[in-house]
Formats: structure tokens, sequence, C-alpha cells
């Protein structure tokens, strides 16, 4: 079995009367360590699979094993617990508490992780180890985002779900968070799933999975990832 | 404003219900609380106007030094502005029932001025009937139908003023002159006024008014609390006033040909009275010298019958003697008799002998003549001549013997028929003795009884004598000092009082003030923060919608379009809500306040409480205002960005430093989350001043409805308990001399339950300064330093007890207040009637009190003062812990000369009546605070959320559990709230300094200390109300979706 395995997944919403399936039996595996793009349209999915998998909604039927547990069976509390220790979250928007300087949003994670790492290691290890007793408001967008994956990171968790990381930034930037992204994953050996519309970074990926009207479209395994700094969009 | 934009207004008002809900709802308490309370105390004006209107109340009472008279009435009519006046008469009396001996009003009934309404059963329609208050009867016990039997309480009698002292009570009723309980006092029982009758005018036997009742023409039609009534009041009074000279003066007149008529009938009376007594002296003297003479002739009379009595004795004694002597003369002559007899037979034998011998010489001469010789013959003839001489002789003798035997015999039988005859007569004489021997006793008694009836009547005659003589001559005296009293009547003076003087208005009056006082104060604030709360809601929202502010204005709708949404929204929602508010506040506030307030104000009969149209605009438009003009403004800032920035997201509140970090004594120590917290506190600034406003306006709100009822138990407990260590003052008849009333203090002090007294000079001065005014009691104590025993002569703050000297007066400390003097300054004291200065006195010291003024003096310096020795009218007396007060009262007034008795336990249960009708309003304001807390918290809390539900989003995708994320919101809330309660502590103490000043009368001085245990409960209520805010909003945050993580940012 694989580390992540997704097993006939179907997510339903009912909106009044009508029924949309966002998922419609999906299915796919992911090993240890392998970094996974996500991608497909606007309305594809793939936000729900990563909801679904990140344990903030639940799948209305159908399995999903982390590491041998299946968090569908999960109740609340576990639920929390799972986002908690094992899964380290990247947004799209970065979701920086304002409030707090680039150290304590990563130390905003730590006060509940289980095994964390330091915070400053990790700052440094994302690059930004000059702008850590900076608030969000005077950090750039790259710069916010590098903050959200050390906090991400500053978890140890066991899955790193990134959603839309380069959506707010620019080309070079976005570039850049990748970079960090892909090097976080061969030198950690962190299991990291991006979710992105943008087709184009798919190379980057040990395993692109393609999602079209909730339903997997295609599945690709790359023997080789392009690293990205050859990648161009 | 375009079609779309129409319909966009109305799906924005539909799809954020809740909102528009909350600024309405927000908008209608504020509005119905500010109006509302407003509103009550006018609300509680108009009802008592209503009442007072219904009932035709009088406006102005006028009461005469000499009372007042029909002359006087109609005097009073054609003056300008009096639309009526009427006479009436009053006059306390006692009621005895089963168990009780009540005091009671007893007034005559009205034809039209100060009507007392029938609640069960009829008006009097004889002399004999009347009318009964419900108090009356539950004092009394008695019930409608029974009959009341009435008693002066003093040496005065029923019929001096009542045709009769017995009334049934054919009917219950009430009037608005009573709006309360409070019936007064009394100088009769235990001094305080139970309840009143109202009988029929013609039940009293007087013709001088008690006083006269007059309405002002036009007074209905205004609000008796206004500016405008009381401008018609002043105006009336002047007019009375201004006739009181003459009125007086002819009052005076009349009143002494009056009294001078009375005291010639009093005097003709006497002078009959008097030779009624002295003939009445005169025949029980005459009574008395016939008995006595009677009494010496029957004693006279004894005396001769005692002596007939002696010689019947006597006579008796001599009789018997007598029949001793009969029998001895019988035996005498028994024996003489036989003697004779002897004698008789005797000489009958001898007689015989003789003659035989004679026959036998006579046949033997004749034998022998023969033979004898002549000489023998003749010798022996001679013989026989010789023997028969002799026989002769003896039978002469026989004769006499037999004489004597007859005289003998006659003797004997005399003898015999007395001595036979006797014993009836001794019989007869004996009873006649005994039955003169009981005739004497019999009169002997008689005489005696005689003698003890006349000592007696002697003795009876004497006192009668000596009484007659003493009361003729206290009658003569009487009639002395009436004619003095009459010679030295001063001019009468009037007493022009308006409805302050009657206590019950007085006191409503004092409640719909301080109510008023309340209603400056709370729903401001109340008001302001829901005004605020509502204003930072229009500008959240207007926030929240700068993307498409910044889509329309690059659409190019002019700003006023785009700006009108919002102006409109909070238009619409705080209109609707003010509207709705006005409603609600101003029916339900004022009507429920004044409801409660009738549980006191029982007579309270109408209720009025109608929109007041002042309040209602001046909310409704500041509601408007303050959320209008927020919105308006909110969305001229951010219209006044340029379209492209308007559609980027608002950069996000740069993060900043707080002071506190760079104070390391403080930062180090916290821990993450505090550091987080400390953050989030200064960078919603907003929220924190408003959310400690809040608390702070919720915690004052509490604070100083708990403080009211701690200020207002104060003033009982201080005074009673602190201020005066005696328990009642006992006021006596300013005509007696010293020494009667030491007499009568004497007397005082006998009372059981009395442990001791000091007699003192007890005055209502009027004193004055450039700054003040007002009126105050004037104690003067017999003993200075005794006094200190009685009052404790303390500066409320710091130093120590004064000493009453004459270096100057003592004063009480709201007196200095209202006159405006310190230790040191001079006030002048007046008459407080005539007005005339008295001269000026020192003040030596300000001391605590906080019922009435006093001022302290010497008796010294009242001699210099007043140029006389204080004539010490007055005595406070002390008792026993556990003494019955009422009880005290009742003996102390029942001792004649006493005129007023005033426990402290008695005015005690009054202040504390008062408090009852403080209860709600600290209902109120715990309630008002309540709601403030919650709107202002759950507002704010809910707007909290809101903007940071993105933060808050990401929190739990961090995994967060629930608990963790309300401790990460609560702790903020939890400091706002401590701040909120520390400055509420500090603005509810300074409120409460300000609201218990203003809601003090001229004679109050509440206390102005707040107990530890209101601090306690206000916290603590505060605390409750915030944790339950908090409570709910732990719902909100659970309901936090995590995908708005996900989101873009709006």
């Amino acid at each position: 079995m694989s580390f992540i395995e997704v097993k006939n997944v179907t997510k339903t919403y009912k909106m009044g009367e009508v029924e949309i399936k966002a998922l419609d039996d999906v299915g796919f595996g992911i090993e240890k360590g392998e970094f996974v793009v996500i991608v497909g349209p606007s309305g594809a999915g793939k936000t729900t699979v990563l909801n679904i998998l990140g344990g903030m909604d639940t799948a209305t039927s159908g399995e999903i094993f982390v590491d041998n547990d299946d968090i569908t069976k999960y109740d609340e509390k576990a639920t929390t617990r799972y986002r908690r220790d094992d899964v380290g979250f990247v947004f799209q928007f970065y979701n920086l508490v304002g409030n707090l300087t680039a150290l304590e949003n990563v130390e905003l994670s730590l006060q509940i992780s289980k095994n964390p790492l330091s915070a400053k290691t990790v700052l440094q290890e994302v690059g930004l180890s000059n702008r850590m007793d900076n608030f969000p408001a005077q950090l750039s967008g790259g710069e916010q985002q590098r903050v959200s994956i050390a906090r991400a990171l500053a978890k140890n968790p066991k899955l790193l779900l990134c959603d839309e990381p380069t959506g707010a930034l620019d080309y070079i930037t976005g570039k850049s968070i990748l970079k960090l992204l892909q090097d976080t994953c061969r030198e950690k050996g962190v299991t990291i799933i991006v979710i992105t519309h943008n087709l184009a970074i798919a190379p980057m990926a040990d395993k692109v999975i393609k999602i079209k009207n909730g339903k997997i479209d295609q599945i690709l395994m790359n023997k080789r990832p392009t690293p990205v700094e050859y990648i161009e969009w | 404003m375009t079609k779309g934009m129409r319909k966009d207004f109305r799906r924005e008002v539909r799809k954020s219900i809740s909102r528009f809900l909350s600024i309405l709802l927000i908008s209608a308490l504020g509005v119905a609380f500010f109006a509302g309370i407003r509103s009550a105390s006018p609300a509680m004006e108009a009802s008592a106007d209503k009442t007072f209107d219904k009932e035709n109340m009088m406006d102005i009472r006028v009461l005469g030094t000499l009372g007042m008279t029909d002359n006087d009435v109609a005097a009073f009519l054609s003056l300008d502005g009096v639309s009526s006046a009427e006479g009436i008469f009053t006059k306390d009396y006692l009621c005895e029932s089963e168990n009780e001996v009540v005091v009671t009003k007893v007034m005559s009934m009205t034809d039209q001025i100060n009507q007392v309404k029938v609640l069960e059963g009829r008006y009097p329609e004889q002399y004999n009937e009347c009318i009964a208050d419900q108090q009356f009867l539950d004092a009394s016990g008695y019930q409608l139908g029974d009959t009341v039997k009435l008693k002066t309480g003093t040496d005065e009698k029923v019929s001096d003023m009542l045709a009769d002292d017995e009334y049934t009570i054919v009917g219950v009723g009430e009037t608005a002159y009573y709006l309360d309980s409070d019936r007064g006092t009394s100088t009769i029982g235990d001094g305080t006024v139970d309840g009143f009758l109202v009988i029929p005018k013609e039940a009293f036997v007087q013709e001088i008014y008690s006083e006269v009742l007059v309405t002002m023409m036009g007074a209905k039609d205004m609000n008796c609390f206004s500016d405008e009534y009381n401008e018609l009041l002043n105006a009336v009074t002047a007019n009375i006033t201004s006739i009181e000279e003459q009125r007086c003066a002819a009052r005076l007149a009349e009143f002494k040909a009056d009294a001078d008529k009375q005291l010639q009938e009093a005097k003709y009376k006497f002078q009959t009275q008097k030779d009624k007594a002295l003939s009445d002296l005169n025949d029980a003297y005459q009574a008395l010298i016939t008995a006595e003479a009677e009494l010496e002739s029957a004693q006279l009379e004894i005396e001769q019958q005692r002596q007939q009595l002696e010689e019947l004795k006597a006579l008796f004694d001599s009789g018997d003697q007598s029949i001793k002597s009969g029998q001895a003369q019988i035996e005498e002559a028994r024996a003489m008799l036989t003697e004779l007899e002897n004698q008789k037979k005797q000489i009958e034998q001898q007689i015989a002998d003789d003659e035989a011998k004679i026959a036998e010489m006579q046949k033997k001469l004749k034998e022998d003549a023969a033979y004898i010789s002549n000489d023998e013959y003749y010798e022996r003839s001679m013989e026989i001549i010789e023997a028969t001489a002799k026989v002769q002789y003896y039978k002469s003798q026989l004769t006499t013997i037999d004489q004597s035997i007859s005289s003998v015999n006659q003797r004997l039988d005399t003898a015999q028929a007395f001595i036979d005859n006797f014993p009836e007569a001794a019989a007869a004489a004996r009873e006649q003795i005994a039955a003169g021997e009981a005739k004497l006793e019999e009169g002997e008694k008689k005489v005696q009884d005689g003698q003890i009836q006349l000592d007696r009547s002697k003795e009876d005659y004497e006192i009668a004598k000596q009484d007659a003589e003493a009361e003729l001559e206290a009658a003569e005296e009487k009639l002395q000092n009436s004619e003095d009293e009459i010679n030295n009547v001063a001019t009468p003076q009037w007493y022009v009082l308006d409805r302050t003087s009657v206590s019950s208005y007085a006191a409503f009056k004092g409640d719909a003030d301080s109510i008023r006082a309340i209603g400056t104060v709370f729903p401001v604030i109340f008001f302001l923060v829901a005004a605020l709360v509502s204003l930072t809601t229009m500008t959240r929202m207007v926030e929240e919608e700068r993307t498409q502010i910044g889509t329309l204005k690059a659409l190019g709708y002019s700003e006023a379009s785009i700006t009108a949404k919002f102006v409109l929204y909070a238009l619409f929602s705080t209109l609707l809500g003010s509207i709705i508010g006005v409603a609600l506040g101003e029916s339900l506030l004022p009507s429920l306040i004044i409801n409660t307030y009738k549980m006191v104000y029982v007579n309270l009969s109408s209720v009025v409480v109608e929109i007041n149209v002042l309040n209602a605009v001046v909310a409704t438009v500041l509601a408007v205002l303050a959320t209008v003009g927020g919105a308006f403004a909110a969305s001229h800032r951010v219209l006044s960005e340029s379209p492209a920035a308007l559609m980027r997201p608002e950069a996000p509140k740069a993060g900043k430093r707080t002071f506190l970090e760079d104070i390391d004594f403080i930062w180090l120590r916290l821990n993450f989350a505090q550091k987080a917290a400390c953050r989030n506190l200064f960078r919603y600034k907003k929220r924190f001043f408003m959310t400690i406003l809040g608390v702070a306006g919720c915690m004052a709100l509490l604070l100083v409805g708990f403080g009211i009822s701690d200020s207002v138990k104060a003033v009982p407990q201080k005074q009673y308990g602190d201020v005066f260590a005696y328990q009642g003052t006992v006021g006596t008849d300013t005509s007696l001399s010293r020494a009667e009333r030491r007499q009568l203090l004497a007397k005082v002090s006998s009372v059981s339950g009395i442990t001791d007294y000091l007699q003192t000079q007890s005055q209502v001065t009027y004193a004055e300064t450039d700054k003040g005014e007002t009126t105050a009691y004037l104690i003067v104590p017999q003993d200075t330093v005794k006094l200190g025993e009685y009052v404790n002569l303390k500066p409320r703050l710091f130093g120590d007890t004064l000493n009453l000297t004459d270096d100057g007066v003592l004063i009480t400390e709201k007196f200095a207040d209202l006159l405006g003097v310190s230790v040191g300054d001079m006030i002048t004291l007046k008459d407080d009637k005539t007005a005339t200065p008295v001269g000026d006195v020192r003040v030596a010291g300000i001391v605590e009190n906080y019922l009435n003024h006093y001022i302290y003096m010497t008796p010294n310096v009242y001699k210099a003062l007043y140029g006389e020795t204080a004539s010490l009218n007055a005595a406070l007396i002390k008792t026993e812990a556990d003494a019955d007060a009422s009880q005290i009262a009742k003996n102390i007034l029942s001792i004649n000369g006493v005129t007023s008795v005033s426990m402290s336990a008695t005015a005690q249960e009054q202040v504390n009546t008062m408090m009852d009708n403080l209860t709600v309003i600290i209902a109120v304001m715990i309630i008002a605070a309540g709601l403030l807390a919650f709107i202002v918290l759950y507002n704010l809390n809910n707007i909290n959320i809101t903007e940071r539900r993105r933060e808050l989003a990401t929190l739990k995708v961090l995994g967060f559990y629930d608990g963790e994320l309300a401790a990460y919101v609560y702790r903020e809330n939890i400091i706002l709230t401590i701040f909120g309660v520390l400055l509420g502590l500090i603005l509810g103490t300074v409120l409460h300094f300000f609201v218990v000043r203003t809601i003090e009368t001229e004679y109050v001085m509440f206390g102005l200390e707040i107990s530890f245990l209101s601090y306690l409960f206000s916290t603590l209520l505060t605390l409750v109300f915030a944790a339950l805010v908090n409570f709910i909003m732990y719902f909100r945050l659970k309901k936090v979706d995590m995908v708005e993580s996900l989101k873009s940012v709006e």
C-alpha cells in the first residue's frame, strides 16, 4: 500500500434540490517522499481533493489511508489531531497572522506541534534569516510564502499540502517558491502535494494527477522530474 | 440610484439580514432605553398631574395660626387667579379596636377640592357616617359597616369638635392627597397617623376651619411640575399673601370679639356657678346645724327617758319593799288578831263565868233572901250589882276588841289585796322597764350614729368647701388667664403652602426627579455605546464592500450614488430600529417604572404614558446621525481611494510592535500566546476601546445601581447609627414655664425604657450666606459637654470629634455645602417666619450628617445672639437598646404638655420604604447593564470573528482544537474585560458620586461610599455577562469554516 492511498472517494454537495458531485470515484496512490502535482481547470475538484486530504473536509464515501490510517474514519478531534501532527499546509494567500513577525508566525504553529523543528533553523532554511523579526506587511509576497512554508515545515509534517502556492506571486518569485518546495522534498523527504491549475509546472513533479470534472483524468509518472529552473511558463 | 443599484440594495439587505437586524436592534435598544428612561420622569409627573386633576387636588392650602373662616374663603374667591376655595376641618383622633389603638386623621368632606374617591360602599349621607381609607381598615381591623368610636387622646372632649363620637363606615375611599401610605405625624397616640376618616362637614360642631384649600384658575391645563405652573403658583401665592395682613387683622378682631363674648359668657357662667356653689355650701351648712340641733334634742329626750326609767325602777324597787313590809304587817296583824281573838275568848269566858256567878248569886239571894238579913241581902245584892257592872265592863272591853279585830281584819284585807295584786303590777312594771331600756338603747345608738354622721358630714362639708373654693379659685384664675390670653393674642399669621407641603407629593416629586437624574446619565452612556457599535458595524460593512465600491467607481458611478447604498442601509436600519425603540421604550419603560412605583404610590390612579416627542426625536436623530454619519464617513474615506486600489485587496493591517515589547521585564515573561494576545489587542484599537468602553459602561451601571442603594441605605444607618446616639426627640408645650418643663421632663424620663435625656432648645431657623440659603434646625443643648454623648460631632472625612464651644457654631456638612461655607466663615441667621435677621455666627466646625440640617450652638452664643436665654423646649432621649420605640412614643405622648415625639426607629422605617422604591431603579440598571454588556460584547465579538475568520480558519487548519482557538480569542476578551472592569470601577465611582449628588434632595445627604460588596457584585455580574457572551461566541467560533482560509482576500 502506498503512503497515501485514496480509494473510490466521492464528494457530493447538496445545493438545495440539486446534488453536485465534486468528486466522483476518485482513487490514486502517493508514495512517501513523492512530489505530486494535482492539476486541473477551475472547478475540476482539485481543491476538494486537497480539503479532504488535509482533513478540512470529509468525503461522502470512499477511503483515504494516510500512513495506513483511514482518515475518513476520524472523528472531529482525531481529524484536528491529524491536521495538527501530520499535515503542513501552504496557502495561496499565505494566511500569515499579520500581527505576528515571521518568526512568531512559525512559532505559532510550533505551539501546538508534537515534534517541532527549530523555528529559526527552518526560517534560515527557507532563506529568511534576515527577515525573521519582520511583520508580514513588511515582507514581499514571496517572502511571505516562504514564511508560510516554514510555518508548515516547522511542524515536521508527514505531508505538505500546497494550494496554488504561486498563485498570488509573480513569475520569478513563484519559481523560487517552487524550487524551495522541490528542494525540501528532495532534501528532507517530505511528501509534497501541490495543487495548481498551471499545467506548466507539472514536469517538476514525480507524479502528476490530472483531474477533470471531478474525475481522475490521467495519472502521469515522471521518471526524471525537471528541475524548476528549466521550467518556463 | 439606478435600477441595478436598487436591486443590489434590496439584495444586500436580504443577504446581510443579520447585520441589518443587528443595527436595527442595537438602535432599537439604545433608543428605547434613552427615550424610555428619559420619558419615565415626565410620564410619572403626567400621571400624578392627571390623578391630581381628576380629584381636583388643591394647588394651595392656607393655614392660619387662628384658624380660617368663611370670610377668608370669600376673600380668596375674590382674588385673581383663584378658581375655587373651600375650608376644611381636620383633627387627629384615637380609635380603639380590639387590639390596636390607631391614630386617625378625621377630615371634613369637601364639596369640590381634594375629592375623596369611594372605591367601595358609598358617600356618607348622615352626619354620623364616614369614609375610611384602606390603611385605616388595615391598621384597625374594622370593616365596611362597622362603627368606630373616636377618642381625643388628650383631656379635650370629642364633643368640642364633633357632634358625635361614633361613626359608621359606609365607604372605603382614597385620595390623591395621600398618594402613598404616609399619613403624616400626630401629637397623639404613637405619633404616627395610621389612616384617615372623612365625615360630613355637619359632623363638625365648630366654625373655624383648620385650613382653606384653594385651586388656581387654569392650573388644570398645566403640568403641576412645570415652570409654567410654578409661575402661576407664585403669582396666586402673592395674591393671597397680599390680603394676609388685612384678613389677619380682621380675624384677630373677630377672634377677640368672639373670645370676649365667650369670656363674658364664661364669666357669667362662673358667677352663677359660684353663687350656686356658695348657696349649696350654705345649704349644706344649715343642714348640718339642723342636724346637730336635732341630735342634741334627741339626746335630751333620751336623758328624760332614762330618768323616767330610773324612777320607774325605783318605784318598782319600793313596791317590792312594801310587799315585804305588808306581809310582815299581815303576819303581825294575824298575830294581833289571834291575840285579840284569844283576849275576846278570855273576856267572853269571863263574862260567861261572871254572868253565871251573878245568876247563881241572884238565885241564892232570892232563895236566901228570905232567910238572910237585909244587910246581908243588901250586901249580897251589892255584890251582884258589882259583879254585873264588872260584866258590863267586860262587855265594853269585848266591843273594843271586836272593833280592833275588825280594824285588824280590814288592814289584813288591804294588805292581802295589795299582795295579791302585786305580781300583776310587777310584771307590767318590768315590761315597761324593759321596753324603756330597749328604747333607750336604740335612742342612744341613734344618737351615736347621728354623731358619726354629723362628724362625717362636717368633714364632707369641709372638703366640699375647700374643693369648691379651690375650684372657684382655679376657675377664676383660668378666666383671668383667658382674659390675659385674649388680651395678649398676637395677630394671626398665615401659612400659604403649595403641594410640596403634602408629603406624598414631595416624595413623588423626589422620585420623579431621581428617575430624571438617572435618565440624564445612564441612557446617554447606553446610547453612546449603542451608537458606537452601530457605527462600527457600518464602517465594517463599507470596508467589506470596498471591492464592489471600487468596481462601481470604475464603472463610473458617482460617489453620491455609491455612498447612497450605505447611507440608506444605515438610515433604514437605524430609523426602523429607532421607531421600534421609541414605540417600545416609551411605552414599556415608563409604564414599568410607574407601575413599580405604584406599589408605593397606591393612590396614583392614572397612569399616563404618552410618546414623548422630544425624547423620541432626539434619540432617533442621534441614532441616525451616528450610524448614517458613520456610513457616510466610511464610504467617503473608502471612495477617496482610486478604483484600482479599491479593487486590490486591502493591504492587511501592518503588524506593529507594542510598547510592551520595549519593556523586557514584562515582555520576556509573557508566553507566546500572551504576546500574540497583546499584539492583537493593540492591533484592533477600535475593538480595544469599544470593548473596554462597553464593559466599563456595564460595570459602571452596575456599580452605580448598587452604589445608589448603598448611599441611600447609608442615610438611616449612618444618621441613626453613627451620627445620632440618641433614639428620639420630645417636644414640649412652649407655654410651659421652665419649672413645669423640668417636671414634665422628669415624667418623661420615668417612662419605662428611657435611660437618659438631654434638654435642648430646638427651633427652625433660616440661614443664608451670599452663596446660598436654606432652613436648618437650631439645637441648643443645656449641657454642651453632654451633647457629645447624644450626637457624634465629627467631620466625615478627616479630623477628631469636635467640642461645642462659645467660639462659634457647629454645622452639618450638606448645610455647609448649600451655604458654601467652610470653617471660620460667617453665616447669617434669620427668623424662619419673618426673615428678620437675628445675627451672624461663626462656623467653628462642620460635622458629618445625612438627614436634615443642624446648627449646634451653646446657650451662651444663643443668649448673645437672640438676647434671651434658650427656652429648652425639647429633649433628646436615649432608650434601652431593645426598647419598643412605638410603645415609648405612645407613653411619652400620653404625658400632658408633650407636643411631639419622634423616634429614630420610626424615621428609619420610613427611609426603608424609600429603599424599596430604589429596588426598581437598581433592577432597571442591572437589566440595562446586562443588555449593554451583551449588545456590545456580542457585536464586537461578532465583528472580531468575522474580521478575523481567515486567521481563525488558518489556525484551525494548522490544527488548533476548538478550545485552543477559543482560548486564543478569549485571552484577548478576558484582558479587555479586565481593563473594562478596571475602567468601569473608576467610571462607576465617579458617576455614582455625580448621580448621588444629583438625586439628593435639599435636606438629605446620601452616603458617598460604595460598599465592598457592591464592587464585588458589580465585578462578578460584569464577568458573568462577559462570560455569557463568550460562551455564546464559542459556537460561532466552532462554525468558522476552514475553507475560508483558501479564499482570496476580499
